[in-house]
């Protein structure tokens, strides 16, 4: 969706907030957050998809205003509620009301020693697809240009642009269908290079480059 | 909701929403009593620049090594034991005379946290993300960095599964170091892009 969250190529968002020797949080409920809404993901109850499309449907002005680990603190609240794990009463007062549906009721908490050792065990992130990949390394192709309002990975500072293929990367998890539920949806990613000047026109800088992986559903032929 | 609130202040603050969230998930049975600590523990303790530092000094002083992290930089970093959430699909940008990488997430923070840590505020905040994509050079030199016209800036917009680390150029004058005399020279800026490795005070070490 073409939300705030999608920042790429703006202009005029002020200064950046440099800190010497910055601690990894400022506050307590930083680090409460991060873990809360990691064990929520871990349990199963979201996938990571789910919680960056809540994070960008959080309101522009909101999400300008509020700091970082806020968007997580809201986005969490925020698929809580829609798969109907939580109400808002129930995260208002900390105390359950209502029962869990039935596919959340079945998973289990996970023991501190397993959540220690699955956040430091690599997890597979790519899977089979159902055909061959179309392009390979050195093909000219362009990315579609869309507009979808659910999820999607392709920043707009990249759509309809003529980009070339650098590398086959596996079939990724698609993180577009994921976020609507298709939890085992692959699909084949490339790395792909965009010239400076086909992004940013006259305004390029001399020798500027970007690199991005795009999923094949991302691609046309140029 | 109506007027379910009756008597309660609904919670305001985040320190207490993020209490009541973690209770309730308790409460049904979802998350267990300490596990929330132990995530906080280990993105305290376990996770940080530190990590990556060991990488590029290893690569920086075995040539076999270098070629295994930019073959497969997953399994190469996970030979010290460096692994897990967003670490799965690494890949290692080498800066070059002629080349120099930079990585951002413009939609949203993602970072490699096995061998980064958690990111600082600057690369999960506006600011950056919007910038550094359209004007590399200009935000490079806000660092305190200065690029010559006839480098090639490449930024590396991580979006999709795979997570970026930059092995900055190995300073000259560190010859015949260790890799922890190496590892002290690699700072967490070299290896996202927006540094270069730190350069060795004359004479140092013996």
């Amino acid at each position: 969706m073409n939300s705030i969250h999608d920042l790429g190529g703006m202009h005029g968002m002020g200064p950046l907030p440099f800190e010497e020797n910055e601690p990894f949080f400022h506050e307590d409920w930083e680090r409460r957050t991060l873990g809360t809404h990691l064990l929520t993901l871990m349990t199963g109850l979201a996938v990571a998809d789910e919680a960056r499309h809540s994070m960008e449907r959080i309101e522009a002005l909101h999400w300008l205003a509020s700091p970082y680990y806020e968007h997580w603190l809201d986005g969490t609240e925020t698929y809580l509620k829609e798969k109907g794990i939580a109400t808002a009463e129930e995260l208002a007062t900390g105390h359950a009301t209502e029962p869990l549906p039935a596919w959340a009721a079945e998973l289990s908490a996970l023991e501190p020693e397993t959540v220690g050792r699955m956040i430091t065990t690599n997890h597979p992130v790519t899977g089979e697809a159902a055909a061959a990949p179309k392009y390979r390394e050195g093909d000219r192709v362009r990315s579609i240009n869309m507009n979808p309002r659910t999820h999607t990975r392709l920043p707009r500072y990249t759509r309809g642009k003529p980009c070339t293929i650098v590398a086959y990367r596996g079939a990724c998890l698609y993180a577009d269908a994921r976020s609507l539920g298709d939890y085992g949806a692959v699909d084949h990613t490339y790395t792909v290079r965009f010239e400076g000047a086909d992004l940013w026109g006259r305004d390029a800088g001399p020798k500027d480059a970007v690199y991005i992986d795009l999923y094949e559903s991302y691609l046309e032929d140029l | 909701m109506s007027d379910h609130h009756h008597g309660t202040t609904p919670p305001s603050d985040r320190a207490l929403r993020v209490r009541a969230m973690e209770q309730l998930l308790i409460e049904k049975g979802l998350i267990k009593e300490g596990a929330v600590d132990t995530i906080i523990d280990i993105f305290e303790h376990q996770l940080g620049p530190r990590n990556g530092a060991k990488v590029v000094a290893r690569a920086w002083a075995d040539p076999a090594y270098k070629a295994r992290l930019m073959t497969d930089a997953s399994a190469a970093i996970e030979e010290f034991g460096f692994a897990g959430f967003q670490g799965e699909y690494m890949v290692v940008c080498e800066n070059t005379p002629e080349v120099h990488n930079v990585v951002v997430c413009t939609l949203c923070s993602c970072y490699p946290w096995p061998v980064l840590g958690l990111p600082p505020t600057w690369y999960k905040t506006a600011p950056y993300r919007s910038r550094v994509v359209i004007e590399p050079r200009a935000v490079l030199e806000e660092f305190g960095l200065s690029i010559p016209d006839d480098v090639e800036v490449r930024v590396w917009d991580s979006n999709n599964e795979l997570r970026y680390l930059v092995l900055p150029m190995r300073p000259e004058g560190t010859e015949g170091w260790s890799e922890e005399q190496l590892a002290e020279l690699v700072t967490r800026d070299s290896m996202i892009g927006t540094g270069v490795a730190a350069v060795p005070a004359k004479g140092e070490p013996a």
